[in-house]
């Protein structure tokens, strides 16, 4: 492909004269490019969070089916229940714990 | 790319965003001619240059010094975002010229009339009425000289469809300068 058409490229480099962008361009750029920064951090933390604790969520009621499924099926208190239902409570409050530490480390 | 730039890559990556204005600086005039190419209207082009500097920012771990220099790969993203815009607006992007027309046209007669600075106003004219797509490709190549490899990166196509519509576009310009020269007499 030739590049000898002078007169094609004299035309087109006429053209290309734009005038300069505003002086507050980059300024302008740069805020628009911090705040979308800004909303994809947000955007980041919010998805974390729903899916730290939809696994929490998801975990706990494994946890509960597992160890403690006929009470949760039958609705009914029996004796022989009771230490799963206080393992339930304490791995509970581990996985709350442990997500509080999460998103304390990560988000603050 | 050179290592100055890659560093700098490197320290935005890793939390200093506000780094990245050298680069706002230093290719905002460019983006923005590539633009105004395609694109008329002085405050859209403006919009859309500052468009691709969010969008470059945002990807800018996709950014791959292999495949590209930072400012041709900033320009894959210009153009693309012109292009969109340009379908939303549903402003015509191809010529809708006759083809067999244009293949009356021979590559001698269309270096010919090119190169004739006695038709200059009329090729003036034939560039205004040329799709924003052909005109871009074809500035790309003879304004701002850009290899046939880098030109085909940038508009997303094989080399040999570049060298190809290059071709055709000559023949469309000097198709318009002959209807143009016409319609005149």
């Amino acid at each position: 492909m030739p590049n000898t058409d002078t007169t094609l490229r004299t035309a087109l480099k006429r053209r290309a004269d734009v005038a300069p962008a505003p002086e507050q361009f980059a300024l302008l750029t740069m805020q628009r490019i911090l705040a979308a920064e800004e909303k994809r951090r947000r955007r980041q933390r919010i998805a974390a969070i729903v899916s730290v604790s939809a696994c929490s969520v998801a975990a706990i009621v494994v946890l509960i089916v597992l160890i403690d499924w006929p009470a949760v099926v039958a609705g009914i208190h029996l004796p022989h229940l009771d230490v799963p239902i206080v393992l339930t409570s304490l791995c509970l409050l581990v996985v709350l714990r442990l997500l509080d530490k999460f998103l304390k480390a990560h988000f603050t | 790319m050179n290592g100055f730039e890659s560093a700098l890559i490197a320290d935005i990556l890793a939390g200093n965003s506000e780094r990245f204005a050298w680069f706002v600086k230093a290719y905002h005039g460019a983006v923005l001619a590539q633009i105004s190419s395609m694109v008329r209207q002085r405050e859209d082009a403006e919009e859309l240059a500052q468009d691709t500097f969010v969008k470059a920012f945002m990807h800018l771990a996709d950014f791959n010094p292999n495949c590209a220099t930072f400012s041709t790969w900033l320009c894959r993203i210009a153009y693309n975002n012109a292009l969109s815009y340009l379908r939303r607006r549903r402003l015509p992007m191809v010529s809708m010229d006759d083809e067999a027309q244009l293949d009356t046209i021979t590559d001698s007669e269309a270096d010919a009339l090119l190169s004739d600075d006695s038709r200059l106003a009329l090729l003036d004219r034939a560039l205004d009425l040329l799709p924003p797509a052909d005109y871009m490709l074809i500035n790309l190549f003879y304004n701002e000289a850009r290899p046939i490899a880098e030109i085909a990166y940038i508009m997303d196509m094989q080399a040999g469809t570049v060298v190809t519509r290059l071709s055709r576009i000559r023949k469309r310009l000097c198709n318009t300068i002959k209807q143009l020269e016409h319609a005149e007499h």
